[in-house]
Order: C-alpha cells, then sequence, then structure tokens
C-alpha cells in the first residue's frame, strides 16, 4: 500500500492527524452532463489507484443519482516543490434535465435548487459527455448554463470524455474538441465577466481506468489553482 | 343471376387483397364489382329471400329485359319494408312498385372512368344517396355494381399510392447535376471556407439498422432527394463547431422508404448516426 493508499483510506476528519505539517487544500467538484455519461462512475473510478478485476461489473451496475450525491477523495500533488495533499469533495447531481420532466427521480435544477444552501461553492466543473454520443457533447452548453452562476471566478471547468474503451465508436473528435475549449471559455466570460478560470479537456474509461489518474490530478491542480496558489506552468 | 366474389369482398382486409395496385391512371373497370340482376317483375318476397340468404350482398341490379330499371340496395329495400304497412306493399307486389318510390335514380357511370373523377361523382350525389352503389357500364346494356365504400376505398388507396409515388420520385432524386446539387446545398447552408469540391461528391456508406443494407450516397444524392432541402439538411451550430444533419433515404422492407439521420462534421465528415425511421411518420 503506498502512500497515497493511506492518505485516501483516512475520512476526512481524521486527515488532519496523518500529517499536520503537509499543505492541505479542499476544492469542491461537480460533475455534470447528460444522465448515463458516466459521473458517478466517474466519481467512483476517480477513488482507485488500481481497479479490481471485476471493476467493469462493478460499473455496469452503478445506479443512476436520484439526488445529490456526497463523495470525496484524497489526492497528493506537487507543486513548485510544495507538497499538497488536496481533499476532492464530489458533489454529484442527476443528469435528468428539467426539461425531460422526470416523474420520480429528482432533476438536476431540483437538486441545485434543494442543497443551494450546501454547495456553496464549486471549485472545478467536470463537464462530461459520452466520446460515443455526440448529442451528449452537444448537451455541454446546456449544462454550462445551468451551473455558471454556482461557479466563481476561479472555477475550472474540464471538459471530460467518458467511454473512451469505446473509442472506435466515437462521435466527438479531436477538432470539435478543441473548438469546444474556446467556446466554453466564451461562454464563461460571457456568463461571468470577472471568470478568471480555466478550460481543458481528457477522455477517459471508467472501465479500464485509462486516463482516470492524469484525470484525478488534472482536478487537483485545478483546486490548486483555484485556492489561489500560483502554479508555474 | 350471378354474383361474382362478392364473399371475398366483404371486408377492406379482403378488398385491399383481392385488387392489384392502383395506380392513378385506374379506371372504374380495374375495381372489384358484382352483378346480381333481378327481374323488375320480381316479387319482393323473393328479393328478401336474395338478400337474407346471402347477408353480404349490398344491393342488386334491377332489370326490364335487357334495360336497367334501377337499383334497390338492401339498406332502400328494408327501409321501404319497414316503413308503415311496408311489408303488405312491397314483398307481396313486383319490385318495380318499390323502385318507384326511390326518389333517386341510380349513378351510371362508364368503366372506363378514372377512379379519382368517379369519386367526385359520386361524391356530388344527394347527401342520402351517397352511400348508394354505383353503376358501372361495362357495354352496352351490361352493368355491374360498385359498392360506394369500395370505391372510396379504392380512392384512398390511390393517394397512399400517390404519396408512395411522391416520395419515391423524390427518393430517385430530381434532376440535378452534381454541380447543380452542389450550388443547392451551398446555397441552403452557405459559403464555408472549410468547403472543397470532393466532399460533396464523395460516395459515404451508412448502414441501415432497420433492412441491414449498406446505403450509399454522397451530398449531391442527398440534396436531389430533397426539393424543400430544410427538410433533409439542417445546420446545427453547437459547442462552438458547426454540424450538419442529413437524412439520407433509401428503399427500405416492404418497398417503404426510410430516413437514416446523420451527422456530418464541419468538413462534412461522418461523425454519427441516429436509428432509421419511415418517411411516412418522419
Amino acid at each position: 500500500m503506498n502512500a497515497w493508499n493511506i492518505v485516501r483510506s483516512a475520512p476526512p476528519g481524521r486527515w488532519n492527524m496523518l500529517d499536520a505539517n503537509t499543505n492541505k487544500v479542499t476544492g469542491y467538484v461537480m460533475p455534470v452532463g447528460n444522465g448515463a455519461v458516466g459521473k458517478t462512475s466517474l466519481a467512483l473510478t476517480l477513488e482507485r489507484d488500481t481497479l479490481p478485476a471485476d471493476w467493469e461489473n462493478t460499473i455496469r451496475q452503478v445506479r443512476k443519482s436520484q439526488n445529490l450525491e456526497f463523495r470525496y477523495l484524497c489526492d497528493q500533488i506537487e507543486v513548485n516543490g510544495q507538497v499538497y495533499r488536496v481533499l476532492q469533495q464530489y458533489l454529484v447531481p442527476p443528469g435528468q434535465k428539467e426539461v425531460e420532466l422526470a416523474e420520480r427521480s429528482r432533476t438536476f435544477e431540483d437538486v441545485i435548487q434543494i442543497y443551494q444552501s450546501i454547495i456553496r461553492r464549486v471549485d472545478v466543473v467536470l463537464v462530461s459527455y459520452k466520446i460515443t454520443d455526440i448529442d451528449t457533447y452537444h448537451d455541454v452548453e446546456y449544462w454550462l448554463e445551468k451551473v455558471n452562476h454556482i461557479a466563481h471566478d476561479k472555477t475550472s471547468f474540464i471538459i471530460v470524455g467518458t467511454h473512451l474503451d469505446l473509442h472506435m465508436q466515437r462521435e466527438v473528435n479531436d477538432r470539435m474538441i478543441k473548438t469546444g475549449r474556446d467556446y466554453v471559455s466564451t461562454l464563461m466570460k460571457n456568463f461571468k465577466p470577472s471568470w478568471k478560470g480555466y478550460v481543458t479537456s481528457i477522455e477517459v474509461s471508467n472501465i479500464n481506468g485509462e486516463n482516470i489518474l492524469q484525470l484525478r490530478k488534472l482536478i487537483s491542480g485545478s483546486i490548486i489553482l483555484a485556492a489561489g496558489i500560483p502554479v508555474a506552468g | 343471376m350471378h354474383t361474382a366474389n362478392l364473399t371475398e369482398l366483404t371486408t377492406i382486409r379482403h378488398f385491399f387483397q383481392g385488387i392489384q395496385r392502383l395506380t392513378i391512371d385506374s379506371v372504374l373497370g380495374d375495381l372489384p364489382s358484382f352483378d346480381v340482376v333481378v327481374d323488375q317483375g320480381t316479387v319482393g318476397r323473393n328479393l328478401n329471400e336474395i338478400f337474407e340468404k346471402d347477408r353480404n350482398l349490398p344491393s342488386v341490379l334491377v332489370m326490364n329485359g335487357e334495360h336497367l330499371r334501377g337499383v334497390i340496395s338492401r339498406e332502400m329495400f328494408y327501409y321501404n319494408n319497414g316503413k308503415l304497412f311496408g311489408t303488405e306493399i312491397y314483398l307481396g307486389r313486383p319490385i318495380q312498385v318499390m323502385l318507384e318510390t326511390i326518389p333517386h335514380t341510380p349513378l351510371i357511370l362508364p368503366r372506363s372512368l378514372l377512379i379519382i373523377l368517379a369519386t367526385q361523382k359520386a361524391l356530388d350525389r344527394q347527401v342520402e344517396s351517397i352511400y348508394e352503389p354505383i353503376v358501372v357500364e361495362q357495354e352496352a346494356n351490361r352493368y355491374r355494381l360498385l359498392s360506394a365504400l369500395m370505391l372510396f376505398i379504392a380512392q384512398s388507396q390511390q393517394l397512399i399510392e400517390l404519396h408512395r409515388q411522391r416520395l419515391y420520385t423524390v427518393n430517385a432524386g430530381q434532376q440535378l447535376t452534381d454541380r447543380d446539387a452542389i450550388i443547392r446545398f451551398v446555397q441552403h447552408v452557405g459559403n464555408r471556407p472549410e468547403f472543397n469540391l470532393q466532399m460533396f461528391i464523395k460516395r459515404l456508406a451508412v448502414r441501415c439498422d432497420h433492412c441491414s443494407q449498406t446505403v450509399h450516397f454522397s451530398i449531391a444524392d442527398i440534396v436531389r432527394t430533397f426539393p424543400q432541402l430544410n427538410r433533409g439538411v439542417i445546420v446545427e451550430e453547437q459547442m462552438g463547431s458547426r454540424m450538419y444533419r442529413l437524412y439520407v433515404r433509401h428503399d427500405c422492407l416492404d418497398n417503404e422508404i426510410w430516413e437514416i439521420p446523420l451527422h456530418l462534421d464541419e468538413r462534412l465528415e461522418y461523425r454519427s448516426q441516429r436509428s432509421a425511421r419511415a418517411v411516412e411518420y418522419a
């Protein structure tokens, strides 16, 4: 078991006891995106360094979120020679849109309204889409419109393409993503002229864990940035 | 007296089975008809037996020798008999008596008349006689009866056929050269720096998930397919990118035309497709 595992296995309450001298940063991460793109699975997969053999079955059995779900993980990142331990607090809302008129489950809009007192800040928004479904990518615009009011000036947006294991069936290509990044940036500046966060993109697989660790580091880095810690490069 | 194909023509389903596919040029003679003939001297009671014996028989031709005197439909026969003293008046007397009380004369049309014109004439009758059978004159003094319902169904079938033909015409394409088709496309979506000629004439292939056929097409083909281009080529601007939603039509199962929705990116490269759907219901 490596150091990461030890840190990660500690509940946030006892976290301070583990290493009192290490810089600690907490950030709030909200994955948004259409239903079934893999937001909940993403949060689950991000918690793990290595995936067990039957992980695919576990992922396939993940039920869709019908309420705001809370998860957390701890990461360790070195910035400018300084080690930071980053607590990533995940707030996973449902992907059901208000316009889809869900009868039984809560929609994203319901959840945001109900928990608005809890969701005080969001440092990183994981705008998720399926690389195999262009419609989910196009809906990123919808989700940005819905989350921009809970973003602060340094909130980072990571456009996360899921289902990378199915890349042979991809419908969203690199060119579109590149254009999309610029577009999200422009859109956010329109929504919030004072916004100075950044937009990046990554593609991951919740099934085989491809790029998951990179995403975790990306999120940690974004939280560090959102905390106002200067990051070289 | 002769009955022809009566039993099998008594339901709409059987009617459709009984006729060939109609075209816009189909005439009355192409429709199934029947010739049940009674002499004008036939006693009402005997006609009652004829109607009782064949409950699907809608009407009979009443002849005077070789001359047509009129038509008595089942409804008219029982309507008259149902009147006060109706049975006393009509059952024991020649059918000619009843015929004289019928206010309207039968609609007689030549067998060569187009169905669409015949329908117009049939509908041009008095409201109470619109559903009375039509007499189709086969040749001089030879008549057959055509049910009004059959005529209306035939016309409806023709309209469906017309619609189908129009779709097929659309599918086969307008007479546009590749050059004209490309000009139409560019006029519709606007000229773009990324466009080049090859994009428009390059052959692409998609598989229909309904019939499993591989459908080959080019952008020019799609333009030819849609006289109203805005129904076949839709521009979408999302996430800063321009996408084109196109509908590729093809002959699918059962000679139906289905269309496959496609997404092409700004360089008109294939990105995705969705489930094919029947054009009629689109």
